[in-house]
């Protein structure tokens, strides 16, 4: 009788870390489409920006060219889990440069003023902000994952769910223009 | 001294707030005339009921007249001064309010309260009042006191009584983020078995240990949710414990509980002095502190 029970409740142990491999490889599925959700977002807003810039930045030709480069370099990369490294370091990348874009965008007036660069920049930030969520969610996720996927027992299911450890998401700070005080007061 | 600034709608120089002061004490004398009217009348009202009443023992066949004297006496003489109660916060308090550039209504006609009904407990009688609505520092900010009760007219249980208000905040979320006091294991459990909304778990532990976040987007929660939102959530916490907060659209919803009367006056006892209006004030303050502490007027989305 003892033996029944204990080997009921062995069996009930497994099957929840069984369970929870398949949670966690799911979540940090689902928070890798959803970073892929805002990079994309973040690229869409690159040909408006474009078109607005070749006629007011004539100086800037150089970094509007690496922008659209690296834009449809992004946007060749195939999906899943194996592209995923190398788009979140060419996101990170085109974060940076489109950033470094707005900061440049203070010394043109006449670009400044146009509604279109306003509107755009709200975009931004606000694109930003959703990805810095997106970034938060998917390495918490990735953390879960990875520690399931290294550490025993919880290895042994992982690699039954077919759950990989997956690469953290940084911002790329040294793309990042400084944060001027003035344009927030 | 209080400390609530001069708002936009109002002028910021010396010599208008004494004048502003000056209109408001006016005001307050002619209150006080009218209090000591009417606490003289109700003083005499019942003290001549008591004899009555009292009398009405050493006279015969006087006993049923006594009693129905007695007994409506204190009631007359009592009415008057809750007719001036309401007088005051439907008159008075609605101008001083507007010298600080605020709008007051006693019976808070227009204050929603279905969008509030996922941070309030469930309740089957609801009383709202002293609400309070316009502009701190840009923000729009529109806060009422609300008490909930449950049960029948003869056992009533209150299950919620404090602040409930709206704030402007300075990010738009399609999503509806619920921010609850942490109810641990128990809360838990009971999200497992019946909530609907998905339990988001964010990364700062002081932050988990005192509350649950409620989201159908983790990526949403987050947004809102940032490391900087979370701290000013702690210290607002500490000041407000059982603070409960919903974000939707580009509005903070919030639920305070506080036993303490808003605005309140005891006409029996209390003269109306120049000095009430800075105990307004002071419970002016503990609102828009609000703005403060969350730092909702900042520019930056952070």
């Amino acid at each position: 009788m003892e033996f029944l029970i204990i080997a009921g409740l062995l069996l009930m142990l497994l099957y929840w870390m069984y369970a929870r491999a398949i949670h966690i490889k799911n979540r940090a599925f689902e928070a890798a489409s959803s970073i892929e959700v805002q990079l994309q977002k973040r690229r869409d807003l690159i040909p408006n920006v474009l078109t607005l810039a070749k006629k007011f930045m004539e100086h800037e030709k150089e970094l509007l060219g690496e922008l659209t480069e690296l834009r449809s370099r992004a946007n060749s990369i195939g999906s899943g889990p194996d592209g995923l490294k190398e788009e979140l370091a060419l996101d990170s990348t085109v974060g940076g440069i489109l950033g470094r874009f707005f900061a440049l965008a203070e010394n043109y007036p006449d670009l400044k003023s146009q509604a279109t660069i306003v509107r755009a920049q709200e975009a931004y930030e606000e694109v930003e902000g959703h990805v810095a969520a997106a970034r938060r969610f998917y390495n918490s996720a990735v953390t879960d994952l990875n520690n399931a996927a290294e550490t025993f027992p919880m290895s042994i299911f992982a690699g039954m769910v077919g759950a990989k450890p997956l690469p953290y998401f940084e911002a790329d700070a040294k793309a990042r223009p400084p944060i001027n005080a003035k344009d927030h007061m | 001294m209080h400390k609530v600034p001069i708002t936009e709608n109002g002028a910021s120089n010396s010599e208008y707030g004494t004048s502003r002061r000056r209109h408001i004490y006016k005001l307050l004398n002619e209150f006080e005339v009218r209090r000591k009217k009417y606490s003289r009348f109700a003083v005499w009202l019942v003290c001549s009921s008591i004899v009555f009443f009292v009398g009405s023992f050493f006279f015969r066949g006087v006993g049923e007249y006594a009693v129905i004297v007695g007994g409506t006496g204190p009631v007359i003489g009592i009415m008057p001064m809750f007719l001036l109660r309401i007088d005051f916060k439907e008159k008075i308090i609605p101008q001083v309010m507007r010298e600080y550039g605020f709008r007051y209504d006693f019976g808070a006609t227009d204050m929603p309260l279905d969008d509030f009904l996922p941070l309030l407990p469930v309740f089957s009688d609801w009383d709202v009042s002293d609400h309070i609505w316009g502009r701190h520092k840009s923000v729009r900010v529109s806060m009422a006191k609300l008490k909930l009760s449950m049960g029948t007219p003869r056992a009533k249980i209150t299950v919620f009584s404090g602040l409930v208000g709206y704030f402007q905040f300075p990010k738009t979320t399609k999503s509806r983020v619920v921010v609850k006091s942490s109810a641990g294991v128990a809360g838990d459990l009971t999200d497992a078995l019946v909530s609907s909304n998905q339990r988001v778990r964010l990364e700062d532990q002081e932050f988990e240990r005192r509350f649950d976040v409620y989201c159908d987007s983790q990526v949403d929660a987050r947004y809102i949710l940032t490391p900087t939102t979370m701290q000013r959530l702690i210290v607002l916490e500490a000041i407000h414990p059982g603070l409960r907060v919903l974000f939707q659209n580009d509005e903070m919803l919030i639920a305070l509980p506080n036993e303490r009367d808003l605005f309140a006056v005891n006409f029996f006892f209390t003269p109306i002095a120049p000095n009430l209006i800075d105990a307004f004030l002071e419970d002016l303050d503990q609102i828009l502190a609000l703005v403060d502490t969350l730092k909702l007027d900042a520019k930056t989305k952070i």
